[in-house]
C-alpha cells in the first residue's frame, strides 16, 4: 500500500519532517500549529474504536434462503458426482480426465491392430512354410473337387450322345449282341430319353428292346383284344 | 481463496463461497451503511441484505477484471447516493419534520459506546456538518481503510479529486476540532 501524507503525518513531529515531506505536505497545512491540528484530527480518528458490527443472524438466515431459491441443489444423483470427478467445469478440457482417457482409448484401439499385423510378418520361417503347405493342400483339394465334377459332366453327356456314333461296341456289347441274334443291321430303338424309347411313345423298361413290327406279325391275341373292345 | 476467486465461485452456486465473502464483508459493510445512512442500524441491516441479495442474484454484475472491494463498496456507495436522493424527495414533500431527528437517540446509544466519547460526537457532528462528497472520501480513507487508488475506483474519480476531496475534509475536521486534543489526552 501507498504511504500518503497521512501517514507521515500520524508518525511524525513537525521538526522531524524532511525537505521532502514538508514539501508534500504544503499543500495540507504551512505552519507547525496547523501541522499539529491535522495531526490531532488524524491521531483522533485511529485511535477510536471503528470495530465493526456484526450483523444479525436473520439477516445471514434470509440470505440464506434466497440462496437455496436461487441455486437449487441437482439432485444428488451418482452421476452428478463421477461426473465431477471425471469431467470437472473449473478445468480445462485437455486436463479433464475423461478427454484424458478417451485419448488413450483412442491410442490403443489404434495402435494394437498394427502391433498384431507386425507379429504376424516376424513369425518364424517354419510357420511360414507351414502356412503355404497348408495353402498348397487346400489348392489340390479344389482342383481334386472340380475334376471329380469334370468327369460326371463327361458321363452325362456319354448318355446323351447320338447311337449312331458307336461304330465299334466293347467285346462283352459284342458278345450279348450275338447271342441274341441281333446284328447291328438291324435299327437301333430310337431312345434319346431313358423313360421312353418306344417309337411310339409308348413306355417300356430299359431292359428289354422294343421293335417295330408289322401288324401281320402281331400274336393273334392281340387281335382278339382288339375284336372284343368293338 | 481470494475475493475475486470465491466470487466466481459464488456465480456457479458454491455456497461456501458465498458464506465466505459473508464473513470477509458483511461486518465491514454493515458499518459503512451504519455510517453512511445517519447512524441508522436498522437500515444497515436491510442495506447489508440488499446488497447481497444482489450478489446472490446477479453475481455476473461482478466484472472479475475488478478487485472485489472496491467493486461492493462502489455499489454501496451507489446504494447510499440512492438513499439520500429518497430522504431529499422525502424531506421535501413532508410537514417540515427532519426525519434524522429520529435517529438522535440511536446516536446516543452507540456514542456511549465509545471510550473517548467527547471527542468521538464532536468528530462525528463535523463529518456530519461536511457535505456527502468530503466526507464519503475521508470514511472510505480512514475509517473503512481504503487506498486513495481504490476509493478513486470506488467513487469513479481521479486520484487527484481524491486527493482534493480528502485535503479538503481533513482541514475542515481539524479546523472544527481545533479545541480538543486527543494527543494531549492519552
Amino acid at each position: 500500500m501507498e504511504r500518503d501524507v497521512f501517514e507521515i503525518v500520524v508518525e511524525k513531529e513537525f521538526i522531524a519532517l524532511s525537505p521532502e515531506e514538508r514539501i508534500e505536505l504544503k499543500n495540507y497545512c504551512s505552519t507547525e500549529e496547523e501541522y499539529n491540528q491535522l495531526k490531532q484530527v488524524l491521531v483522533g480518528v485511529n485511535t477510536m474504536d471503528w470495530t465493526n458490527p456484526e450483523p444479525k443472524v436473520e439477516t445471514k438466515e434470509k440470505l440464506d434462503v434466497l440462496f437455496a431459491q436461487t441455486h437449487p441443489k441437482a439432485g444428488g444423483m451418482w452421476y452428478n458426482s463421477a461426473l465431477a470427478v471425471i469431467a470437472p467445469k473449473d478445468k480445462p478440457i485437455y486436463r479433464q480426465p475423461l478427454l484424458q482417457i478417451a485419448a488413450l482409448a483412442l491410442l490403443v484401439f489404434l495402435t494394437v491392430p498394427f502391433l498384431q499385423q507386425n507379429d504376424t510378418d516376424d513369425s518364424s520361417p517354419l510357420v511360414a512354410e507351414n502356412s503355404i503347405d497348408a495353402g498348397n493342400e487346400d489348392v489340390v483339394k479344389n482342383t481334386d473337387v472340380s475334376g471329380g465334377i469334370e468327369e460326371k459332366k463327361e458321363d452325362d453327356l456319354a448318355d446323351t450322345k447320338d447311337p449312331q456314333d458307336e461304330v465299334s461296341l466293347p467285346a462283352v456289347m459284342t458278345g450279348f449282341v450275338a447271342s441274341r441274334g441281333i446284328s447291328n443291321e438291324v435299327p437301333v430303338p430310337a431312345a434319346e430319353s431313358p423313360t421312353s424309347n418306344h417309337p411310339d411313345g409308348v413306355f417300356i423298361s430299359e431292359e428289354s428292346i422294343a421293335y417295330s413290327l408289322p401288324a401281320s406279325d402281331q400274336p393273334d391275341d392281340v387281335m382278339d383284344l382288339l375284336t372284343t373292345s368293338f | 481463496m481470494s475475493d475475486e476467486e470465491l466470487m466466481i465461485a459464488v456465480g456457479k452456486g458454491d455456497k461456501r463461497a458465498f458464506d465466505e465473502i459473508y464473513a470477509r464483508y458483511s461486518g465491514p459493510l454493515l458499518g459503512y451503511f451504519i455510517r453512511m445512512l445517519w447512524k441508522d442500524r436498522e437500515k444497515g441491516e436491510d442495506f447489508v441484505h440488499d446488497i447481497f441479495a444482489k450478489i446472490i442474484r446477479k453475481p455476473e454484475l461482478f466484472d472479475p477484471t475488478r478487485k472485489f472491494k472496491t467493486w461492493i463498496y462502489s455499489v454501496a456507495n451507489n446504494m447510499c447516493k440512492n438513499e439520500y436522493k429518497k430522504q431529499e424527495v422525502r424531506k421535501n414533500t413532508s410537514n417540515g419534520l427532519d426525519s434524522h431527528y429520529a435517529l438522535s437517540d440511536t446516536n446516543a446509544n452507540v456514542l456511549g459506546e465509545v471510550q473517548d466519547s467527547q471527542f468521538r460526537s464532536e468528530f462525528e457532528q463535523s463529518l456530519q456538518d461536511l457535505d456527502e462528497k468530503h466526507s464519503g472520501v475521508f470514511k472510505l480513507r480512514h475509517i473503512d481503510g481504503l487506498s486513495i487508488k481504490e476509493i478513486a475506483d470506488v467513487l469513479k474519480i481521479s486520484d487527484g479529486t481524491v486527493k482534493s476531496r480528502l485535503f479538503y475534509a481533513t482541514k475542515y475536521l481539524a479546523a472544527s476540532l481545533k479545541d480538543f486534543n486527543p494527543v494531549m489526552n492519552r
